[in-house]
Formats: C-alpha cells, sequence, structure tokens
C-alpha cells in the first residue's frame, strides 16, 4: 500500500461522508447550507487532489489494489464535484421557495434529495477510480439504486410509474451488464492469466490474447447493458419519465452527475476492445447505437411540451455524440463533450426548475416572457441552449466538431452527415422552445418576481459559474484544450 | 462441466420455465426459491471442492439472503397487496411456457453462440431468457421482481460454472446491489398498491389520491 497515495485518497473521500452524516443529523432549515458548504470545500479538496494527475507530468494514483485514478478518472471527479457543489447551492434557494408555497414538500424528501445527491456522488467517484469490471458493476448498479428516490421525489402516481420504469428497466440493462462482466471475466482465463482479472488494465494488457469471441459476446452485453443506463436509443425508455418527474435539482443530478457514470464505464469497456483490436465491432455496434440516438433524440425533441422531457432528450442527443466519441477511439472528444453537457445541462436544468417555480407549471407553452420578469434567468437560458448545443464559442462546439472531425478521419461520411442533421435539428428545435420561454408576452399577473427570487442571488450564481467554466474552455485557445484532452486515455 | 453442475443446470431451467407456465404467485414464489437454493448449495460446494473461498461465501450468500429471505420478503409484500394471481398480458400462460420451451429447445439445438460461449453457459442463457419473459409478460409489479431475481439467478449460475470464481468483493457486491434492489422495488410496489389500489404495471397512470 502506497501511504502518501492513500492519504489523498482518504482526503478525498472523507468529506462526502461527513456531508452524509450531516444529511442524516442536521435540522432540514439549515440543510441545504450546510450540505452546499461542504460540497464546495469537497470540490476544493477535489481539486488539490486530482489536479497533479491531470498535470502532463503527474502519475496516475494506485492507493488500493482495484482501485486507480488515472487523469479521466480525475477529471471526472472534479467535474461531478463541481456539478454536485453547484445544485446543492442552487437548492438553498429553490427548496426555500418551494417550503413557503402552497403545498411544501415533506421535509423527509428534502432530506432524501441531500442524502441521495451525496451517494451518488460517491457512486461516482467508485465508478471513475475503479480498475476493476466487477467494483465498476457495483458503483453502476448501486447509483441506480441511490437515484431511483430522485425520481420519486414528488410522491405523485406519475413519479411513481416513472421511478418503477427507472429502476426495473436500468436494473435488467444492469444486469445485463454483469453477465458481460462475466464473460469478460471467463475470456480473461483463457488467455495468459489462469485465475483471471477482471482489472481493466490488466485486461487491457492481455487483450490481444483474449478468445475474441467471447470478447465480443461480453462486449455486446455490456454496451446493451451501460447503454441502458446511459439512456441510448432504443433502450430509452426510462429516461424522459425519469428527468420529467424528477424535480428540478434532482433532474441535474440525474443529467450531470448521474449520466456520466454508464458513459465513463463504458469507455472503460471499450479500451479493451480497442487494445484487443476490435476497433471494427465497436465500430458496427457502437457508432450506430451513437448516431441513431442523436438522430432519434433531435426528432423527439421537435415536439416537446414539457422542459423535463425536452431536457431529457437534449441529454440523450449528447449521449450519442459522446457514443459516436468513445466507438471512434476518441476519447479527448467525449471527455471535453460530456464536461460541457454536464455543466450546461445542469445549469439549464436548474434555470428550469426556477422558471417553473416563477410559472407554477413546467408546460412550454405556458412559459412566456421571461427575460421581462427575470432577465438574469431568462439569458442565463439562452446561453445554456447555445452551450448544450454546441454554439461557439462554447466548448461543446470544440468537441462536436472533433467528434464529426474524427467520423471523417475514420471514413464515416454517413455518420458524420447524420450526427450533423441531428445536431442542427435539435440546435433548432431547442433554440425555438427556449426563444419561447425567454421572449413573448407574460403571462396576466405576472410581470414581476416574487420575494422569495428577488432577494435570493444563489439561484443565479450557481448556474452562472458552470456556464462560465463551458464558455471558458471553449475561449482558452482551442489548442490548449484539445491538447490537453488528447493525452487521456480509456 | 461436470454431470452435478449440468444437473444443476437443467434443474434451474425447468424451474424457470415452469414459472413462465404458472400464475399464482405463491407458488412461483416457492419455485424461486428452491432454484435460488440450489443454485447456492451449488455455489457453495464448487467453491469447498475447488478451494475458492470466494465461492463458498457467495454460495452462503445467495442460499441465505436470497434463497431464504427474499422470497420471505416477497411473500409478506404478496400478502400485504393482496395479490394472488398474476394472470400476464397479451399470451396465455400455458401457451407463453410452449414458446419459451420453444425458443430454449432451439437455443440448445442450434446453439447460436457456439463460437463465442462455452457449453456451460447455454443453461444460463436458457435461464436468463425465461427470466425475461417472466418480466415482460407479466403485470404485477411482484412479478416483474420476481422475474429479475430468476434473470439475476442465471447470470449466478454463470460464474459458478467457469473455472475460476469472481472475487469475494465483487460476488458480495453484486450481492448486496440485488438484495437493495430488491428492498427498494418492495417499497415501491407498497406505494403502488397504497396509490393506485393494485399493482398492475400496465394499469399506473390513474392514481387513487
Amino acid at each position: 500500500m502506497n501511504i502518501p497515495q492513500t492519504l489523498r485518497m482518504v482526503a478525498l473521500c472523507t468529506l462526502p461522508f461527513i456531508a452524509l452524516i450531516a444529511a442524516l443529523k442536521i435540522p432540514v432549515a439549515g440543510l441545504p447550507k450546510a450540505v452546499a458548504r461542504l460540497l464546495w470545500l469537497q470540490f476544493v479538496c477535489s481539486i488539490m487532489v486530482c489536479l497533479p494527475v491531470l498535470q502532463q507530468n503527474g502519475t496516475s494514483l494506485h492507493p488500493w489494489p482495484g482501485v486507480v485514478v488515472d487523469p479521466t478518472a480525475a477529471l471526472f471527479i472534479m467535474l461531478t464535484t463541481l456539478v454536485t457543489a453547484a445544485i446543492t447551492e442552487h437548492t438553498v434557494g429553490y427548496f426555500g421557495r418551494e417550503m413557503h408555497a402552497m403545498t411544501p414538500p415533506n421535509p423527509r424528501v428534502v432530506r432524501e434529495f441531500y442524502l441521495c445527491t451525496i451517494v451518488v456522488l460517491l457512486c461516482i467517484y467508485g465508478i471513475a477510480i475503479a480498475d476493476n469490471l466487477g467494483y465498476l458493476w457495483i458503483a453502476v448498479e448501486a447509483s441506480t439504486l441511490a437515484s431511483a428516490p430522485l425520481v420519486y421525489s414528488s410522491r405523485s402516481g406519475a413519479s411513481l410509474e416513472a421511478a418503477w420504469k427507472y429502476l426495473i428497466i436500468c436494473s435488467v440493462g444492469i444486469a445485463f451488464a454483469f453477465f458481460g462482466t462475466a464473460l469478460l471475466f471467463a475470456a480473461s482465463q483463457h488467455a495468459i492469466i489462469p485465475d483471471g482479472t477482471l482489472s481493466v488494465v490488466g485486461l487491457t494488457r492481455v487483450a490481444p490474447h483474449l478468445p475474441p469471441a467471447l470478447l465480443r459476446f461480453g462486449f455486446v452485453f455490456l454496451l446493451l447493458g451501460y447503454g441502458t443506463k446511459a439512456g441510448m436509443f432504443p433502450l430509452q425508455f426510462w429516461q424522459p419519465d425519469a428527468y420529467s418527474q424528477s424535480p428540478a435539482p434532482g433532474g441535474a443530478v440525474l443529467a450531470g452527475a448521474l449520466g456520466n457514470g454508464a458513459m465513463l464505464a463504458l469507455l472503460r469497456v471499450t479500451g479493451i476492445m480497442l487494445a484487443a483490436g476490435q476497433g471494427q465491432f465497436v465500430r458496427v455496434t457502437l457508432l450506430p447505437m451513437g448516431v441513431l440516438t442523436t438522430c432519434i433524440a433531435a426528432l423527439f425533441l421537435v415536439k416537446q411540451k414539457n422542459t423535463g422531457r425536452m431536457l431529457a432528450y437534449s441529454s440523450m442527443e449528447n449521449v450519442g455524440l459522446m457514443a459516436t466519441a468513445i466507438s471512434l477511439g476518441s476519447v479527448g472528444a467525449f471527455c471535453l463533450q460530456a464536461i460541457c453537457h454536464s455543466l450546461a445541462k445542469t445549469a439549464l436544468f436548474l434555470l428550469s426548475g426556477d422558471a417553473s417555480q416563477i410559472y407554477r407549471t413546467s408546460l412550454l407553452d405556458r412559459m412566456r416572457g421571461l427575460i421581462i420578469i427575470s432577465p438574469s434567468r431568462a439569458l442565463l437560458l439562452l446561453a445554456g441552449i447555445a452551450a448544450v448545443a454546441g454554439t461557439p464559442p462554447f466548448g461543446s462546439f470544440l468537441s462536436e466538431w472533433q467528434i464529426l472531425a474524427a467520423c471523417v478521419n475514420h471514413n464515416e461520411p454517413v455518420a458524420a452527415g447524420m450526427l450533423l442533421a441531428g445536431i442542427t435539428c435539435a440546435f433548432i428545435a431547442l433554440a425555438i422552445h427556449i426563444c419561447g420561454i425567454a421572449y413573448g408576452d407574460t403571462p396576466p399577473g405576472k410581470t414581476e418576481l416574487t420575494d422569495g427570487f428577488s432577494h435570493n442571488w444563489r439561484g443565479v450564481v450557481a448556474p452562472a459559474i458552470l456556464l462560465f467554466v463551458v464558455l471558458w474552455l471553449g475561449t482558452l485557445l482551442p489548442g490548449i484544450v484539445i491538447g490537453a484532452f488528447a493525452r487521456l486515455t480509456p | 462441466m461436470n454431470a452435478f453442475d449440468s444437473l444443476l443446470g437443467n434443474l434451474l431451467l425447468i424451474t424457470s420455465l415452469w414459472m413462465v407456465g404458472i400464475t399464482a404467485i405463491s407458488t412461483k414464489l416457492t419455485l424461486y426459491s428452491v432454484q435460488t437454493l440450489a443454485v447456492g448449495s451449488l455455489a457453495t460446494l464448487v467453491g469447498v471442492a475447488h478451494h475458492e473461498p470466494a465461492l463458498v461465501f457467495a454460495g452462503v450468500g445467495v442460499f441465505v439472503f436470497k434463497g431464504i429471505a427474499a422470497p420471505l420478503y416477497l411473500a409478506h409484500l404478496t400478502q400485504a397487496v393482496g395479490c394472488r394471481k398474476d394472470i400476464g398480458s397479451f399470451i396465455a400462460s400455458p401457451l407463453l411456457l410452449l414458446l419459451s420451451a420453444a425458443a430454449v429447445g432451439g437455443l440448445f439445438l442450434f446453439h447460436p453462440f457456439q463460437q463465442s460461449v462455452p457449453p456451460a453457459a447455454l443453461p444460463s442463457i436458457g435461464v436468463i431468457l425465461a427470466g425475461m419473459i417472466l418480466m415482460v409478460s407479466r403485470r404485477l409489479a411482484i412479478s416483474q421482481i420476481i422475474g429479475f431475481l430468476v434473470l439475476e439467478n442465471g447470470m449466478f449460475f454463470f460464474t459458478v460454472t467457469i473455472p475460476h470464481s469472481l472475487p469475494l468483493l465483487v460476488e458480495l457486491g453484486v450481492l448486496l446491489d440485488i438484495m437493495a434492489g430488491t428492498m427498494i422495488a418492495g417499497v415501491l410496489t407498497f406505494q403502488i398498491s397504497d396509490s393506485f389500489e393494485h399493482i398492475d404495471i400496465l394499469r399506473l397512470g390513474n392514481p387513487r389520491k
């Protein structure tokens, strides 16, 4: 055991556990502020632990067997911590207003939200640092179980249906991933490791010696499993319901933090396949799924009437782009896309939650004239849509450009064309929906914000920070960003 | 794969197919319990014979938690929500049993994954298939939980039949996740029953309150 590295890992994981105890013990009235402060502190801590790993000459941490903090893991740890800290910061105002609404939420639901969010954060840490496909699976399944109560927060019949659908579909999907994991373990016993291994590094090292047929069979199950969790076409049925039934901060946790988990698992597995020389098989299976996910999601976006469902299909569109990047072995583009999407989508969920509180509805056609009621929120909402749709100068423009370039470089012009059509369609649909919210005549009697909003700056600051990071990634010299991300490996 | 493994694999498959053909929840739970106790015992015996402590612990865990605790919990759930039968949807159970048996028979006869999968894995794939059929063909939430657990039994059986077992932490972690998943699904079933006065998944959407 490497003592300094172990201490760094302990430092990384201590604060979330303290936050977990705080979420259990502190009275609900003071809980949002306490958890937000602890998670901001955790973000600073994650930067101190992970940034040295990301530096050009930084080395990965190997504190315990089966645990590796490589640059990709370090990046996702910092990202998820930032996202959850911003969400909890925003909830100080959000839950404050909910508590003064006509039907305030049960304090137990509020406590449950913080507990689940912190457990999801820990699960994402687990997924990021797992150098063992078994631990990876456990963390992905645990994240599903921990996030199911978020979907059922409103305690309505529709949310119950969505939670059931989410739990069952994702659990079955992840069970398939377990079968795929077992198949890869069986395959490793045919190679030069007689006892078999589940270590990602170990499997990557012996990948050329693994039996190709068993490897492919295992990959198909893993793809089905983690693809279901990620919401890839045609396994996405749980996603729109789950996102739209969760309260806005819950949706932000699902889209911004949890959404990356399954994609990261898929990245690790694909790394083994690519090392085994199965790049062509990955391209035949994962690439069409990725491209179709983007295109189908873009089509569904056109007809959406509800903000939650609209953002769910937008997430699906981005998941398709990420899957495409993974299938082409473009790890840097995947990471940049995942980061920009997480940050921008979290900001959008938080802002749309505010809009829903202002208008007391989540129906798109009943939200009008936000720029008159709350200009800062309307402008941020417009910026958020630009960021999530890959408009320059945001970082997502760079990643989408890289993904399209990778398609062309790998001689996949049809995929490039379809992606371009999907991205364009999604951009137009999102722009129409969000411009509809921002502009137009305000509903009768809704011309200014109520007290809960006017004295609370937190609802604007958290999304603004997230969107600023996406903008910063895009406006830095593109060479620096692309160069830094190009060093990342599966 | 030795004869004992093969025998148990077939027992697992037959009980799974049998479950597809019956409508009584209590019988289904009894069959599920029998097959889980069998697979748990097999894992323990194989673990002892091959000196694999991980498999011994996993086998005992499956025997106690999945074979005894989970069926008892689900039986309590069944009684609490007051459901006895699940007639299923689309296709009558006897016909579904025949179709499922034909599909599994075809799997063994043609062995479509011959290049990829060792023959030892065939019963596992058959059980997974039966578990899937159970899940998609039934209407009640509790039947879907049972289908999921059967599907998971097929996967665990596969890990028993491969030469070396999965690491202990992985086996225990998987067991813990499955048990936690069953508990949460059970709690949601209670909530569905409370909100809708039934646990028919196809009729969700019109809550009582």
